[in-house]
Order: C-alpha cells, then structure tokens, then sequence
C-alpha cells in the first residue's frame, strides 16, 4: 500500500479495520486503531517505523520531565513566604524551559538532519567552490519515514503545551502514542494538538450509523476531487511543467491555474478521506482547509487554506517571537519613533520573516520553496504596510470595502496572486518559474488553445468538461459553505431516497469518471512527502 | 431507529452499489477492448503480439529504457539477428511479469537480455488487487469507454504500432551539461517485493532454456554505481552475465549529443552506438542466425526501409 487512495485501504485496511474495532470491547478498541497505525505506518515506510516510536517514547518521557519539574516547583514554591517564591518561579521555569529546549532540539534537529542534509551539503559545497576551496562534502541523503514533519510538530506543540500549562503530561504512552500515530492523519496530517484527538481517539467509541454514513460521504467527495479532477490534471501539467519552452504564455497561464486546481483538490480530497475515515471512528479531525479561493487577501487565503499548519507557525513561532522580550523592546522604541501603525509592524515583520522561512522550507529543502515562503511574506507585508493607504483611498473615492464587486475584485486578485506563487512550487527549479511567469507576460498569445495544444498536452474536451463540472460542484458547495450551511447536516435531514441518491451519484462519479486505471499513471498525494 | 434497521440499511445500500457495479460492467463493453481499456503498460505487449510466432530470438526486456536504447533494427541491418526490443514506460515488475509471461506464449528466444532499471523500481501490491477487481468487474477496466462515445476516433489509437521493432525513434538533443561517475562501495539492494519477481523470471528462463543477461542501459539520470553494485550482487547470486553499458570502455556515449533528456534516456544516435555494440557482442557470442533473405523475414527489410526514410528525412532536413 502507498497511500489511502489506493484499492488497497478502501478494499480491505479500511474495512477491515472498522469490522475488527466494532467486534472487540470497547478497551480494546483504541489498541486496535494502535496496531493498525503501526501497521499503515510499516506498510508504507518499513522499518523506519522506528523514528515514529522513538518520537513517541520521548515526548512521553519529556512530557513527564516536565510535569515533574512543575509539581516540585508548585510543592517548593508553597513551602516559602510569598516575596521570596519569585526568584524559586524563575529559577524552575529556566529549569522547565531547558528542558523543552533540548526536547524540541532533539526532535526538530532529527527533522533537519533527514530531510535538509543534501540541501545543505549541496549549498556549502557550492560555496567552498564559489571561493575556490578543494573540499567536497559528501551529499549524503536519508530514508525520510512518511509524515515525519507532521508528527514532530504535533509532538513539539505536545511538549509546548505541557510547558505553557495548556494541557497535564499524559502518562499513558498508549494514548500519546494513538495521538501521534492515527493512521488517518498521519501521512498529510491535519496536524492536531493533543486536545483536540487524544481523548476521543482513545474513547474507543462504537461506530454508530450517523458517523459512518458521514464518513463515507466524506470519502467519496474527497475522492472525487482527487481522483476525478486532480489526477486528470496531472498528465497535462507535467507536460506543460516538463516542457514549457514548446508552449506560449496563453498554455502556460493555463497550466498555472489547472496546476493550482490540481493541487487544491488533491491536497483538500485528501483531507476529506482524512477526515471521514476518522469520522467512521467517531474522532472529530480539525478542518485544514475554509474555501481558501474565497479569500480577500493573501494573509486571509493563509488562515483557510493549510489551516492546522498556518495555526501551528503561529502558535509556536510567531507569538512566542512577537511576546519575547527583545520584540517587545524594539516594538516600544519603533512604536515611539514611527507611531502606532509602523511601530509594531517592525517586530511583527520580523517574527513573520521567521514564519514564512520555515513555512518555505516547511515545504520543501530547495531553494525555490524559501523562495515561495518569501513570495508570501512580501506579499503579506507590503498589504500591512499599505493598508492605512488603501482604506484611505477607498474613503476618498468613495468605495464601500464591503460591497459585491469590490469584494470579487479583491477575490480574484488574490487567487491571481496565489496562481503565481504555486507556477513557482511546481517549476523546476527558480530559474525555470521565473522564465514561465515571463511567457505568461511576454508570450500571451491565445494561438495555443485555437491549435488544440491543450489536448495535445493530455487534456482533452471530454476531460476539461469532467473538470469543470467537478469544480462547478466543488465551488457551488463551498458558496453554501461561505454562507454558512451545513450541506451534510442539510442532507441528512432529507428522506433516504434522496440521500442514496446523492451518495450513489458520487460514487459513480468516481467510479466511471475516475483518472484511474487504463492510460493514467497513478499520481500520489501531493502533500505525502512532507 | 433500531439498531437492526440501521445494519440493513447499511446492508443495503452496500448491496445497491455492488448490483449497479455488476450491471454496468455487463454494460459497459467496449467494441474493440484492445483499444479501450488499455493499461499504458500492456501496449508494448499488444504490439510485441503482432509478430509471427517463433520469429524473434533475443529479446530486449524493460521499460522506456529499452525502447530508447537497442534498436533491432540496427542489429539486423550490421547482423541479420532478429531481435525485439519489448519496453514498456515506467513498468513495474508485476506489470512486466504480465507481458513476459505473454511474450512467452508466442516467442522462444534464446536469449533475454534484461534491463536493470525497472527492477529497482518500486511498486504496489494494490495495483495486483486492482488488477484482480477489474477482471471481475470491467467497469473498472473500461470505465472510459464514454470517451469513445465523444471521440469515435480515439478508439483505435492506443494500440497503432509506431514502433521500429518495439524501438522508438527519439532523435531529440537535450544535453547534459557535465557527468562524472562517483564510484561507492554502497548497494542498493533488491526490495523484496522485486525480487520475488526476479525470482520468477529467473525461473521461467531456467525452465525454457533461455539465457539471461543482465543488462544496464546507459542513463546517468536513473543508473548510479550503488545500482550496478546491487546487480553485479544479484548477477553472482543468480550466476548470471551482467553488462553494465553505462562503464563500458568502448561505448562513449556524449551526453551533450546523445541524450534526448538531459541524461534520462540516450537519443537514437546513442541507440546506434549501444545497438553496434550489442550487435558485435551477440556475433561474439555466435548463438543467434542472420535471418536476412529468408522469406519468413520479408517484412524486417520492409520496415527497414520505413527505418532509414524516417532517419533520412530528420536528419535530412536538419542539414
């Protein structure tokens, strides 16, 4: 098995598993959904099952650590007269902080050192020849077990969370071990905090029928993005991505859209199968995506697209660099000598940089990913620094912010915006992205569509109709969405031949209008390289 | 609700999806399933299925590799030996087992020569549970077919032999800038679900009497020593012949001119130089009989002129 798009889960995992957990007594239950995480992690990563353990037992021993560290400094602390406990506090929170320190070095650094070596290597060998100098490192490169960046930072945000308070060290290593492991999430997350999963999952509630009957619609509709609109894509952007000398500014303009498509709907289906499989299970997985192409601004498309990832950089990087006393110093000076609307944009551009580096390599060890995540700060920083102007100049011309066409100008200038930044992730390489983005500008011509180099390329009418209706289904649900109604809530509440029908009609839509099987190659989820 | 009406409606509902499954797949039967339904990997062996039986006596095994790099053509135009170079792209050993096993049904060759790259490559044990639903139910196989409804002359398309005996013509240059081969200690070995299979081709040959080589076309893109290590291991292992073109002394291949992929596959003047030498080690080796002017073999000659009008009128026109 290599994913959970593969016959191989819906057939049998899946099933199988749902069958053993409602057969088994309900304290067995969770070390059935255990053993079967295990068993999805070695089948897809073998032996290197053994970082996820490793991961596992030392988050539970840290975690610990931790909680020791604060018992003995809450039992010391009562111990003494009230002036003389601050200098105890400090002396056990230094203590605390050291300890999450090494915890988060030990695993961030694991992460580093497999997936960023022969990025780094790479670049240092460059730059000794750049200077001249004989010395060759090797480029040495790792077997990179599957979803390692999901689960170090669901287990540094554990350990966070333990130090900050926010939740008790679990002392049950089969609990943590189920929260870090769930083999739903683990290959493209949604990436949780212990709150959200680590009780339910081990609940070991029953399947009752509500929850599978959502699950499996959950399923099929991430299916059918994935397997009918971003797998048919695929051919097409390869060949345009591959080739793109043979092709004008018109085609390429295109393939940056299909390719943004393709992505949305392979990375969002996933997270529908994601999120209903665990739903059969009665665990509630936070949502990763809010129509993100309903965004009114890059920073807006950032909090509905990727949603636990952009949650995660802020909760862990951005307030803690924001709130650490050296920003807040430089925020006084600047507030004092720029105002109040440049003072703190200085510190919260600084913690910002911080997060968009780690969001750009986040992504990938190459250069043209920091080059993404900087795309992306840029942005988001030049709309912090002109926005006094933009809400000025909108009250001079006289334009209502909130009204319908304004808003959809704005919609569509940030999808524009975002189309570009993903020609970049998908080009090979920086040099590559920048020479397509100039075909777009310099080469528009409309003569490749009229020449059929669409079809040429993979996607043929008969695929661009699929495509589009997928999509118009896709978007007229995520309007209902936006408006704030309950699609599933709504059908569950209609009579059952009407609710057989829709789900038939999505399965079949998989089935018969599937990019799968003769004449497609099988693509593998976008984000399972992470 | 009770629980017992919740169980069979889930029932239900399950059994309402197989009965449509069973009925569309007695529907959906394409006119021509050779056409339709097609896996991208199974062209080679539909094409490999028009030549007459027991013609070809060696056999160039693979995937895209082989059909970039040996050109039987060029073998019988220097030797007169019926060779057939059967690759298929980005084949996984399962799928490769499939068209050996119906090469077999059809050919007896003395020889295989059998191309390392695709068996390095991995694969997943769902496309055999694929494979097996879709024989059972074709509406997985030929779920496609509406498209034939739209575009009536698409269907016939996959299966048109452009082939020069399963070689394809890639005349293209994109070069590779600079290539040095770092030699390492290091093997990659065989996952086991690979050599399961090795095991079965092996085995197949031993049985039938047909040598096997083992044979790595030249491409700097896939091939890295860690490779040849891995194969020089298994060619012991197996006591078989291992040719690794990529370090072979007497095949200098520029991979500023010969390559149609940056260094992924040779182009067809680098087929011309690797099909010479093949061509020279297999007259070395004297088991294989020049066919030319036999009548069996009118069509080689015919599909040769085809051959060299194609040469002629690319490079023809780039001079």
């Amino acid at each position: 098995m290599s994913s959970y798009f593969t016959p191989l889960y819906f057939v049998c995992f899946l099933p199988i598993v749902a069958i053993v957990y409602s057969l088994v007594p309900k304290k067995v239950r969770p070390y059935i959904l255990l053993g079967s995480s295990y068993a999805f992690f070695w089948m897809l990563s073998g032996k290197l099952l053994v970082y996820l353990l490793l991961s596992t037992a030392s988050i539970h021993h840290f975690g610990l650590w931790l909680d020791k560290i604060q018992t003995e400094k809450k039992a010391a602390v009562k111990l003494l007269p009230r002036p003389e406990r601050k200098p105890l506090k400090k002396k056990f929170d230094n203590r605390q902080n050291a300890v999450l320190v090494l915890a988060v070095l030990l695993h961030i650094g694991l992460l580093l050192v497999l997936k960023y070596t022969p990025f780094f290597t790479t670049n240092l060998n460059n730059l000794l020849a750049h200077f001249n100098i004989e010395f060759d490192l090797t480029v040495k490169r790792f077997m990179i077990p599957i979803g390692i960046s999901f689960y170090t930072f669901q287990a540094v945000a554990y350990m966070t969370d333990v130090r900050r308070g926010v939740i008790k060290a679990d002392t049950s290593l089969p609990r943590l071990a189920l929260f870090m492991s769930f083999f739903p999430q683990i290959m493209e997350g949604p990436i949780v905090r212990y709150t959200d999963t680590a009780e339910s999952l081990f609940e070991g509630r029953k399947i009752d029928y509500t929850n599978f009957v959502f699950g499996v619609e959950r399923i099929a509709y991430g299916l059918m993005k994935k397997i009918v609109v971003a797998d048919r894509l695929n051919e097409f952007v390869k060949e345009v991505f591959d080739n793109y000398q043979k092709y004008d500014g018109g085609i390429i303009a295109i393939v940056a859209i299909a390719y943004t498509c393709q992505l949305y709907m392979d990375f969002s289906g996933a997270m529908d199968v994601v999120i209903g499989s665990a739903e059969i299970f009665g665990v509630r997985l936070p949502e990763n995506f809010r129509q993100p192409f309903f965004s009114k601004s890059i920073s807006d498309f950032w909090s509905r697209w990727h949603v636990t990832l952009g949650t995660w950089f802020k909760d862990y990087i951005f307030y803690p660099l924001s709130l650490s006393s050296g920003l807040k110093k430089l925020t006084t000076f600047c507030r004092k000598h720029l105002g109040n609307h440049f003072g703190p944009l200085i510190a919260g551009t600084i913690a910002l940089f911080c997060v968009w580096l780690s969001n750009g390599l986040w992504h990938g060890s190459a250069w043209m990913y920091i080059f993404f995540g900087m795309y992306h700060f840029v942005l988001i920083v030049l709309a912090n620094i002109f926005e006094p102007a933009f809400k000025k100049a909108a009250e001079v011309l006289h334009i209502d912010r909130n009204n319908g066409p304004y808003v959809l100008f704005r919609i569509v200038k940030t999808t524009a915006l975002v189309v570009i930044g993903e020609l970049f992730f998908r080009a090979h390489g920086l040099a590559e992205g920048l020479k397509m983005c100039k075909k777009i500008f310099t080469e528009f011509s409309f003569a490749g569509i009229r020449d059929g180099a669409i079809a040429k390329a993979g996607l043929d009418s008969c695929d661009i109709v699929i495509v589009l209706v997928v999509v118009a289904i896709v978007f007229a649900i995520g309007i209902l969405r936006e408006k704030g109604i309950n699609v599933r809530e709504n059908l569950s509440k209609r009579n059952i031949v009407i609710r057989w029908i829709v789900l038939l009609v999505l399965i079949f839509i998989v089935i018969i209008f599937g990019a799968y099987g003769a004449g497609y190659t099988p693509v593998e989820p976008m984000y399972a390289d992470f | 609700m009770t629980e017992k009406f919740k169980y069979v409606k889930v029932i239900s509902f399950i059994a309402l999806v197989m009965a449509i499954i069973v009925l569309l797949s007695a529907v959906i039967i394409p006119e021509n399933p050779n056409g339709i339904g097609v896996e991208k990997y199974e062209k080679a062996k539909l094409w490999m299925l028009q030549e007459p039986e027991n013609t070809i006596d060696a056999v160039f095994f693979g995937d895209s590799e082989v059909y970039s790099a040996f050109s039987p053509l060029q073998i019988w135009n220097d030797y007169g030996y019926a060779c057939y170079s059967l690759g298929s792209a980005s084949v996984r050993a399962n799928q490769a087992y499939d068209i050996f096993t119906t090469m077999l049904e059809k050919q007896n060759p003395k020889i295989i020569f059998f191309e390392t790259n695709f068996i390095f490559r991995s694969f997943d044990d769902s496309s055999d549970l694929y494979k097996g639903i879709a024989d059972k139910f074709p509406v997985f196989k030929y779920h496609d077919v509406w498209k034939s409804y739209f575009n009536p002359e698409q269907k016939y398309e996959n299966i048109e032999n452009k082939s020069y005996k399963g070689y394809m013509f890639y005349p293209f240059v994109k070069g590779l800038n600079s290539y040095t081969i770092s030699k390492t200690d290091q093997v990659t070995e065989l996952k086991k679900a690979n050599k399961k299979y090795f095991e079965k081709f092996y085995s197949i040959c031993q049985e039938r009497g047909i040598e096997l080589v083992l044979i790595s076309a030249p491409s700097p893109k896939n091939w890295d020593y860690k490779k040849h290590n891995g194969t020089q291991k298994l060619a012991e292992e197996y006591d078989l012949e291992y040719i690794d073109l990529n370090i072979a002394d007497a095949l200098e291949i520029n991979w500023k001119t010969e390559t149609r992929d940056k260094g992924d596959h040779v182009n067809h003047k680098g087929a011309v130089k690797v099909s010479k030498y093949i061509g020279k080690y297999l007259s070395d080796k004297g088991i294989l009989e020049d066919h030319r002017g036999e009548e069996q073999y009118a069509d080689w000659d015919e599909l040769m002129k085809k051959y060299k009008d194609e040469i002629d009128t690319y490079y023809g026109n780039k001079k």
